[in-house]
């Protein structure tokens, strides 16, 4: 009798507990419909608008023609898998066209398509009277080493006239497989869930935090640096033997400006990009007066905002400005 | 505590013990929350790719 009972109350629990799981992912995705989560609306452009890429070197591409509402802002990518306007695939006669390679910070995440750096450099261009295409390529979670792998499928084929490597200091990790699994792939519940067990750790110290992280990144022992410097390299090379000017541009980590806790870092990849006769550019000047939190999309997502963006697009137009009127 | 062991003498008493999973699990949830909110310590890591 007693075992019966036992049974009974086992049962009850199990069936009040997948009740209470499946009540929770139905909450969370009235909740989250439209939410400023880094977990859940990471998680969502993953599942919405990425895909894998039938090149390994790649890893994932964008969706073409996908369309989602993230972090505030409405993303839709083009024919082509770029979150950009649609182009001809010639470039038009007189036009000059630069292509921004890079990742979430390229694409915009948290921010209007206006709001892109690209859209902004390319406003800057249009109010100073010049004809010049600025084409956005930036793919959240991309590396530098896919960023040229794309560039050398796909890239080529727009036909730039200079080429702006964008940089940002988790771009040396190594290329990200997709991670699987039933819940992984179709529970909001799981990815708010993992990602607050992820930040818990990281708070208690077991786990690395932002700047314990990125500065591992950059140790020997690391090869996603390695592929990186690589990766430069090999785009360098390309360019140089065409005569397309490249600009290897680091974005500043936006946790802390003063004192700048990566400096070592922008080091490294400055002799990176020196050593492969690139030009270099570094955007924290643009910031570096201003407070970080006033800088991000939203408390708890350090990715840039409208505000930081002008002022990265306008170091960059300055830049290449004068670039172009000296070469 | 006199409050929690008055919850599950009454669960006990009101046959009620399956709740106490779901309790666990709200409150192991809302304690999550509260020790995270607002905390960007975390690097950008992705769920999925």
């Amino acid at each position: 009798m007693k075992v019966k009972s036992l049974s009974f109350h086992l049962l009850a629990m199990l069936l009040v507990l997948a009740l209470a799981g499946a009540l929770l992912e139905i909450g969370m995705r009235i909740a989250f419909a439209r939410s400023m989560d880094f977990d859940i609306e990471m998680w969502k452009y993953a599942m919405l608008l990425k895909q894998p890429s039938s090149n390994p070197r790649i890893g994932h591409e964008h969706k073409p023609h996908s369309r989602a509402f993230l972090m505030g802002a409405d993303v839709q990518i083009n024919s082509i898998g770029l979150r950009d306007i649609e182009r001809p695939a010639a470039k038009p006669q007189g036009v000059k066209r630069i292509l921004m390679l890079g990742d979430s910070l390229t694409f915009g995440w948290g921010v209007e398509m206006a709001d892109t750096p690209s859209r902004l450099l390319a406003q800057l261009f249009s109010a100073h009277g010049s004809d010049v295409d600025v084409i956005n390529s930036g793919v959240g979670n991309y590396n530098t080493d896919m960023e040229v792998s794309y560039f050398f499928q796909e890239g080529v084929k727009l036909d730039p006239d200079l080429v702006v490597l964008n940089y940002y200091i988790n771009d040396a990790e190594t290329t990200p497989a997709q991670q699987t699994g039933f819940f992984r792939q179709n529970s909001y519940a799981f990815a708010f869930i993992s990602g607050r067990i992820g930040i818990l750790f990281r708070l208690l110290g077991s786990s690395p935090d932002w700047r314990e992280y990125y500065q591992a990144l950059y140790d020997d022992s690391n090869p996603g640096w390695a592929r990186a410097k690589a990766a430069i390299a090999r785009l360098a090379a390309y360019c140089r033997q065409r005569d397309i000017p490249l600009i290897v541009v680091n974005y500043p980590e936006l946790h802390e400006l003063t004192p700048y806790p990566f400096l070592d870092v922008t080091a490294k990849l400055r002799a990176a990009a020196f050593s492969s006769e690139a030009d270099f550019l570094d955007l924290l000047p643009a910031v570096s007066d201003l407070e970080p939190k006033s800088l991000w999309v939203s408390p708890m997502d350090a990715h840039p905002n409208p505000a930081s963006n002008r002022a990265f697009a306008k170091l960059l137009y300055d830049t290449i400005t004068l670039k172009f009127a000296t070469d | 505590m006199s409050l929690i062991k008055e919850f599950i003498q009454f669960a006990k008493t009101r046959k009620k013990i399956w709740l106490f999973p779901i309790i666990l699990l709200a409150l192991i949830l809302g304690g999550l929350v509260i020790l995270t909110e607002g905390s960007a310590i975390a690097p950008f890591i992705y769920t999925v790719f």
